[in-house]
């Protein structure tokens, strides 16, 4: 029996190896190729008039969705903030998702608003629209009162009544770059086939904001939580999604910053208020209907475009964020698994499908249990303690180089944190992030399993608040 | 290997690896800050040099872009804006430094690379320095195989601003690689009307125009027409508003969209008979260029237009009566009232949108 248990150990922990060297590998190869993209990127930056594309009023217009649930104190500063984009043709559609605070009444008062008769352009379900307002002092903005539905509803309901061919879903809390508009915009005029564009999302705490909104100066704060979440969302975006993105298999838009064609999104049904990751599954389920419908489908990151967003800093709410990302992430491979290994859908089906579910999907649970028979293993004396080091070794060394090399990246092509202090937070983040932090997260998400099945039940409609961003994961 | 040993030869190899990553980072901040500082410091030299006409400072930053990527990138960026400001003669003068330095074949040659980077690049500062030769090499670079390398010679052409440009970006319509909007954007100045006015005037040099030898399509007329609106320039006025006779409806719908910001008073009349057009994009427009041209005259077919049975006829109708003073306002206020339902729920929305009376 003791044998059995040995053998047990000894194999599972070789698998456990195995397992880190091909995840290790696989992001190694996505930082390779995103050092590859932000390089070409930055030598075309200056010859890329991005400034033409927020000024010309022949470039695509822009409807900003922004659903907003008991947003009072920011929703009027946030508006504000998002009229300040240089860009030349935008509305901003406020979704007051049947607020029971001053969110729509801080609106008629900062706005003017006068109740319009509106009739919907497109076909999505959604809660009642009990009302339709357009500002009297900026006919740009236009507020939606609906009963409550939760954010995918909300934005189905903006996208019913959003005007442009182009819209930008974004959340209330966030904020957007100036230019960030344009240079997203510019991707769909250089290629027709786009469908959708992802922008990178910055954690904005620590940083200086004006009364209106607006970033004045960028810094890393304090608390040791936020700065590990920064190199979280670089690793992410800049380590993964440029990556993915360049292979054409990228799978998540941030749903706190993404820019969408509204006719592709209307023909696919717009968002699926069934689940709590319904930005991510509404990227996947683009690829499965262009891609059924035999059309080019080109979904992309980019890396420049920039929307700040704040990101928790206490311990439970980092927890429940960090649970609801995780169930979003299993709902929607669940949801699609039909895509999964179809030649069909190309390397989305072949290849970021199978890796999703291994290494993210059920890859905590594998971690976990990898971290366990390892020191089981050592313990009982199946595996000896150089084994054990070489794999958790492995594993933080490949984490630290992965950090580091955005860090780089980072410095290379962005320098959004110009001072030499904020630097220093982000090395410290870098170590602290592989030594505790990610298997910190690698708990969370375990926990986003049983949260799953007893909690919520599965695919059971979730109300969530507004407040938070999106999944990060590469 | 004992246990000890190997925590050992792991925490140094760990450590190892952490102190040269560090040394990464912190090289390439110190190297980009160095890089910035430098970067910005011989933009500044730069562009004295070219305002001062300092020959020396131009042909030693010329003889360092030729083949250096920031260099050249440098040059480009001061000289954006900054040679436009120059005399003639400075102009010449310029040109002179840097065809004899060498950067200017330099440049031509580059535009061939295989990399379209280099290519993009090369096009930028030529198009930037505005040298004379320009306007012939950057015509083939709108239908490069890199569509950045479109873009900016696109863009380059439109600051050029010469009759040979403009004609060289109407011919890049015709062949369609670069989206119609793009060059729509970059013809729409004084600049290129007289050869927009010609290209739509002329068949002979429509034709000419054509890449190929076949005759160009027709879906080029309204892309010019859109330009000459983005122009507003007066001198287009007689030939979009001979355009509103068109059998073509988006023809028709380009000039009556353009006649607001290029049309003058004289106008008003026909953007008035295009109010009855069959098409109701062309109403629409008509209206709303008819915002551009106030006058008491518009009223009466614009308030009939508020029952029209398109919705973007009404609102725009109804938008266009709130900004002709009392005498809109006052057909608005009439139409509150009035049989059609959607006539009058428009004219109380726009009514109260326009601050003009209660909600």
């Amino acid at each position: 029996m003791t044998d059995v248990i040995h053998q047990l150990l000894r194999d599972f922990n070789i698998f456990m190896l195995g397992y880190f060297v091909v995840l290790d590998s696989v992001f190694v190869l996505l930082v390779a190729i995103g050092w590859r993209a932000v390089n070409e990127y930055v030598a075309r930056r200056p010859f890329r008039d991005y400034r033409k594309v927020g000024e010309s009023e022949l470039s695509m217009p822009v409807s900003i969705l922004v659903p907003a649930y008991n947003e009072g104190p920011v929703i009027v500063s946030s508006v504000r903030s998002l009229l300040t984009s240089q860009f030349g043709e935008l509305e901003v559609v406020v979704i007051n998702d049947g607020s029971t605070d001053d969110t729509l009444t801080s609106l008629m008062e900062a706005f003017d608003l006068v109740r319009v008769d509106r009739v919907p352009r497109a076909n999505l379900p959604c809660e009642p629209i009990s009302a339709v307002y357009v500002s009297s002092s900026d006919h740009r903005i236009v507020v939606l009162d609906k009963a409550n539905g939760g954010k995918a509803d909300s934005l189905n309901a903006g996208i019913r009544y959003a005007r442009y061919p182009l819209f930008c879903a974004i959340d209330a809390d966030t904020m957007l770059d100036p230019g960030a508009l344009a240079r997203l915009v510019w991707e769909f005029q250089a290629s027709p086939s786009t469908v959708a564009v992802g922008g990178i999302v910055r954690v904005v705490n620590g940083s200086e904001v004006d009364g209106d909104g607006r970033l004045v100066q960028v810094k890393t704060p304090r608390g040791m939580l936020v700065n590990l979440q920064i190199v979280e969302y670089l690793r992410a975006f800049l380590g993964g999604r440029i990556g993915w993105s360049r292979l054409g298999m990228l799978l998540i838009i941030s749903g706190a910053f993404g820019l969408f064609r509204r006719d592709v999104v209307v023909e696919a049904g717009g968002y699926d208020t069934t689940t709590v990751g319904e930005d991510a599954e509404l990227v996947l389920r683009l690829h499965r209907h262009q891609r059924d419908r035999k059309r080019k489908c080109r979904i992309t990151f980019f890396p420049d475009p920039i929307c700040w967003t704040e990101a928790p800093a206490d311990f439970k709410t980092f927890v429940r964020q960090r649970d609801r990302w995780q169930r979003g992430l299993i709902e929607m491979m669940a949801r699609h698994h039909g895509m999964l290994g179809r030649k069909r859908y190309g390397g989305v089906g072949l290849v970021a499908l199978p890796y999703f579910i291994f290494f993210e999907v059920l890859g905590p649970i594998f971690e976990v249990l990898g971290y366990a028979a390892c020191i089981a293993g050592v313990l009982v004396g199946a595996i000896s303690y150089p084994f054990a080091l070489v794999i958790l070794g492995f594993s933080v060394f490949f984490g630290l180089l992965i950090s580091f090399s955005v860090l780089l990246m980072e410095e290379r092509a962005f320098r959004r944190y110009p001072d030499w202090q904020d630097l220093r937070r982000l090395i410290v983040a870098a170590f602290v992030e592989n030594l505790g932090y990610r298997q910190l997260n690698t708990l969370i998400r375990v926990r986003a399993w049983w949260t799953l099945f007893h909690a919520e039940g599965w695919g059971e409609m979730t109300r969530v608040g507004l407040e938070e961003a999106e999944p990060v994961e590469a | 290997m004992s246990a000890v040993q190997a925590t050992q030869l792991l925490a140094m190899l760990t450590g190892l690896g952490c102190v040269l990553m560090i040394s990464f980072v912190l090289e390439r901040k110190l190297r980009r800050d160095k890089r910035e500082f430098v970067s910005q410091t011989s933009r500044g030299r730069l562009r004295e040099a070219l305002l001062a006409g300092d020959q020396d400072v131009i042909r030693t930053a010329a003889a360092c872009a030729c083949d250096d990527a920031q260099r050249q990138v440098d040059f480009a960026v001061t000289a954006s804006g900054t040679v436009d400001e120059l005399t003639e003669a400075d102009r010449a003068r310029l040109h002179d430094t840097v065809t004899r330095i060498g950067l200017v074949d330099s440049l031509i040659e580059q535009l061939r690379h295989r990399n379209p980077v280099k290519r993009g690049r090369a096009a930028f500062l030529i198009g930037e320095l505005r040298v004379p030769k320009a306007s012939e090499l950057l015509p083939p670079l709108l239908a490069d195989p890199d569509p950045d390398v479109r873009l900016v010679a696109c863009a380059e052409l439109g600051g050029i601003g010469t009759q040979a440009a403009a004609l060289s970006l109407i011919s890049g319509l015709m062949a369609g690689d670069v989206a119609p909007e793009r060059i729509i954007e970059r013809l729409g100045g004084a600049w290129a009307v007289p050869s927009l006015v010609s290209a739509l005037e002329d068949p002979e040099l429509a034709r000419s125009l054509a890449p190929g030898d076949d005759e160009p399509s027709e879906r080029w007329r309204p892309a010019v027409a859109r330009a000459l609106g983005v122009a507003a320039d007066p001198r287009a006025e007689l030939a979009l508003a001979r355009m509103l006779d068109s059998p073509h409806t988006e023809e028709r719908v380009a000039a009556a969209r353009s006649l607001g910001p290029s049309g003058t008073e004289a106008s008003v009349a026909v953007l008035i008979k295009a109010l009855g057009d069959p098409a109701w994009e062309v109403r629409a427009q008509a209206a709303k260029s008819l915002s551009a041209h106030p006058e008491q005259r518009a009223v009466p077919a614009l308030e009939e237009r508020l029952s029209d049975d398109a919705w973007w006829v009404r609102s725009n109708a109804a938008d266009t009566l709130a900004t002709i003073g009392t005498e809109g306002v006052t057909a608005l206020k009439r139409a509150l009232s009035h049989s059609d339902r959607y006539a009058s729920e428009r004219a109380r929305e726009t009514l109260a949108l326009h601050r003009l009376v209660e909600a």
